[in-house]
């Protein structure tokens, strides 16, 4: 417990840390930390805030103007981001019944609603306050959960984390939307986009196709960019704007007691329902919001109501929304692999800044690691505090007509690329995946398997090739090698390599029996 | 039959496939494992004890494959959705949005064609170009508005990126006159 509150205190003091800089020739103590965290979320939720334009996409987008700083100030600039635009995009399924994203489809549903009621104002608080203290549990838990598994992931070797990333990605076929085979067959695809460029161990030169550009591989932040940034414009260009921009007053923004009294089990249940769910590799996070939906209207004394502006559909979800965001950060922080797209995106920063995620960071760089769940809590709070007051400009920024909106987000994509990287063919690079990431979601492909197993590639190949030197070459040593570890104080070995490629057999056996098969498509419709 | 006819629910017995959406999304798949295949030419794939550089993304490609095949046998085989119209309008000016922004942000050195000499380029003349001839993918995009709305927006861009976040980028470079 004492080692916790050091530990949080010593990131408290991270992004409150005071750093001389010098503005118009004089040295003044600022709070960079602090600032890029403000600055992360209001940017976070003005993109976020745009129709059509998700979490992935925003961050994707976003993502160049973080690397011009030192790696904790950019993480924490990130992470504020993400908290930014998960709740700019609830900001405008309430406002405009049009989610961003997945996790906002249910706050829709009653969302709306209560805006068409004149209780826009309150369903974007309630939502506020139901994110914060979603954000302060999972904060807490994130924290309390670090320290442990980050002794758990100790004693992983080449073995287990290839094991374990596999059974990431089988995570994330399962509880992807649509078709399992389809995201199977992303999955690889995006594994051997990973594996373009100068094979690392023999320096030969793999499907470059003779560029020069290809010889590092593809970059993270381009094919991001591309079939998320650029398909997304496409795919909304598609169809015609329907935008329904509430035209009622936005009214009070506090819920009073009676909004609050009904919210807060509902809350609860959200927040743990949600956090829980968010620690799972694959989808996880997304399941949160339609989980706690459902659960609330099977509690319902008076189920009607949903679908008809009730707030327990509007905080419930909200607070596994966030709760979830929150806890998918444990598997990337602990064992170093992204549970999800946007964990993915976080991966491909904390590289270009040369810092490889996993255990070692909280070893090597505790400032940076609890400096980074300390800014969460702290975002979260700013959302809260600058989101409220800003609803009103929001609210203009979705009276901007797309066919204005979307330029300008090409160009922030264009000169984003050209920060990175000032060669032309790397902006001309977003075009073509943007194509490419078109003509995917037009067959019925999702990116964001896509992206995760890229991002994951390069680590398998390396785990992989590792475990085989150590057995010299006997494949079977992925279902047969064992950790030490001590069980109550015994030397126990475990096969932990194999259980960890049991389960995903197992669950990829279990998603494919009919009867499951036809519940996973309902829960994705409903 | 009319389109609409086709896009109704009842299945449609006589037609060979059945599923279009998965054939194509198959025949997307085979492609790309050819196209891996094709450009790993022959580098070596090792053994499993020393793994070459072909071994990986080979295996990779083959399980792309057969991903491909089952895609295409159960398009052939299932009822599905239809492949969705691609739109061309929004697609051809966005990529040429992208294209003009490539060229003209720095000094213009074409594959194929070489430097252009006493070319302008820069922010100034990328951001505008981009801006407009991206906006002709909106269907309703109306030019008038579109180079008001390019103007401001460059000249925030230009303030934001390199007074402010101090990104070293050509603003408008003429050659022999200005240099900014």
């Amino acid at each position: 417990m004492t080692e916790l509150l050091a530990n949080l205190y010593l990131g408290f003091g991270t992004v409150l840390r005071l750093v001389p800089v010098e503005i118009l020739g004089v040295t003044v103590p600022v709070p960079i930390n602090i600032l890029l965290c403000f600055v992360g979320c209001l940017v976070g939720t003005l993109i976020g805030v745009l129709p059509g334009v998700g979490p992935i996409a925003t961050i994707a987008i976003l993502l160049p103007i973080t690397f011009k700083f030192e790696p904790t100030g950019a993480l924490i600039m990130l992470a504020g981001i993400y908290y930014g635009a998960q709740y700019g995009g609830s900001t405008t399924a309430i406002l405009v019944n049009l989610p961003g994203e997945a996790t906002s489809v249910v706050t829709v549903l009653d969302g709306h609603q209560m805006a068409r009621q004149g209780r826009a104002g309150v369903a974007l608080g309630i939502a506020a306050i139901a994110s914060f203290f979603a954000g302060t549990v999972a904060t807490v838990a994130i924290a309390a959960l670090g320290a442990p598994l980050t002794k758990l992931a100790l004693v992983f070797g080449p073995h287990e984390y290839f094991s374990l990333m596999v059974m990431g990605l089988i995570f994330a076929v399962v509880l992807a939307r649509g078709s399992i085979l389809k995201a199977i067959a992303m999955i690889v695809a995006g594994v051997l986009l990973s594996t373009v460029g100068t094979d690392l161990e023999t320096g030969e030169s793999r499907m470059t196709l003779g560029l020069d550009f290809l010889s590092e591989g593809i970059e993270f932040a381009i094919l991001a960019m591309g079939v998320f940034g650029i398909a997304e414009i496409l795919r909304n260009l598609d169809n015609p704007e329907t935008r329904d921009v509430v035209r009622t007053r936005i009214g009070r923004l506090l819920p009073n007691r009676d909004d609050l009294r009904q919210s807060a089990m509902p809350v609860m249940r959200g927040t743990l329902i949600g956090g829980a769910l968010g620690i799972l590799p694959g989808n996880g996070a997304v399941l949160g919001p339609f989980a706690s939906y459902t659960v609330e209207k099977k509690l319902a004394r008076d189920p009607r109501r949903f679908g008809r502006g009730a707030i327990e559909g509007v905080a419930g979800p909200e607070a596994a929304n966030n709760a979830g965001a929150q806890t998918s950060f444990i598997p990337l922080l602990t064992l170093g692999i992204p549970p999800n797209a946007v964990m993915a995106l976080m991966v491909g920063a904390m590289t270009i800044h040369s810092i490889i995620p996993g255990p070692q960071v909280m070893t090597k760089r505790p400032d940076l690691f609890w400096g980074m769940i300390a800014s969460m809590w702290i975002g979260n709070l700013m959302l809260l505090i600058i989101n409220l007051p800003l609803v009103g400009l929001w609210v203009k920024l979705l009276q901007v007509p797309y066919r204005l909106l979307f330029p300008a987000i090409l160009m922030f994509c264009c000169i984003g690329i050209h920060s990175i990287n000032p060669q032309p063919i790397a902006v001309m690079f977003i075009a073509l995946f943007g194509l490419v990431g078109y003509c995917l979601l037009k067959l019925g492909f999702e990116p964001a398997p896509l992206l995760l197993g890229f991002v994951l590639g390069r680590l398998m190949e390396e785990n992989l090739r590792r475990a085989l030197i150590i057995a010299r070459g006997d494949a079977s040593t992925f279902l047969t090698r064992s950790v030490e570890a001590t069980w109550f104080g015994q030397p126990v070995s475990i096969p932990l390599s194999g259980i960890l490629l049991g389960i995903a057999a197992a669950l990829l056996a279990v998603a494919l029996l009919p009867g499951i098969r036809k519940g996973r498509d309902e829960v994705f419709t409903e | 039959m009319t389109l609409q006819d086709d896009a109704a629910p009842p299945p449609r017995a006589r037609s060979l496939v059945r599923g279009p959406q998965t054939v194509a999304a198959g025949l997307v798949m085979l492609a790309l494992a050819g196209l891996a295949i094709w450009t790993l030419g022959n580098l070596s794939m090792g053994t499993l004890r020393s793994m070459g550089p072909a071994m990986m993304p080979k295996g990779l490609a083959y399980l792309a494959g057969g991903c491909g095949l089952l895609l295409v046998a159960i398009g052939l085989v299932r009822h599905g959705d239809p492949v969705e119209r691609f739109a061309l309008r929004g697609p051809f000016f966005v990529a040429a949005a992208i294209l003009a922004f490539a060229v003209t942000i720095r000094a213009p050195d074409l594959p194929g064609i070489g430097p252009i000499p006493g070319a302008p380029y820069g922010l100034a003349i990328a951001g505008p170009l981009c801006l407009v001839i991206g906006g002709f993918a909106a269907a309703d995009a109306r030019l008038k508005e579109l180079v008001i709305f390019a103007v401001i927006m460059t000249a925030a861009c230009i303030g934001l990126f390199r007074y402010l976040l101090n990104q070293p980028m050509p603003i408008l470079v003429i050659p022999g006159v200005v240099h900014i």
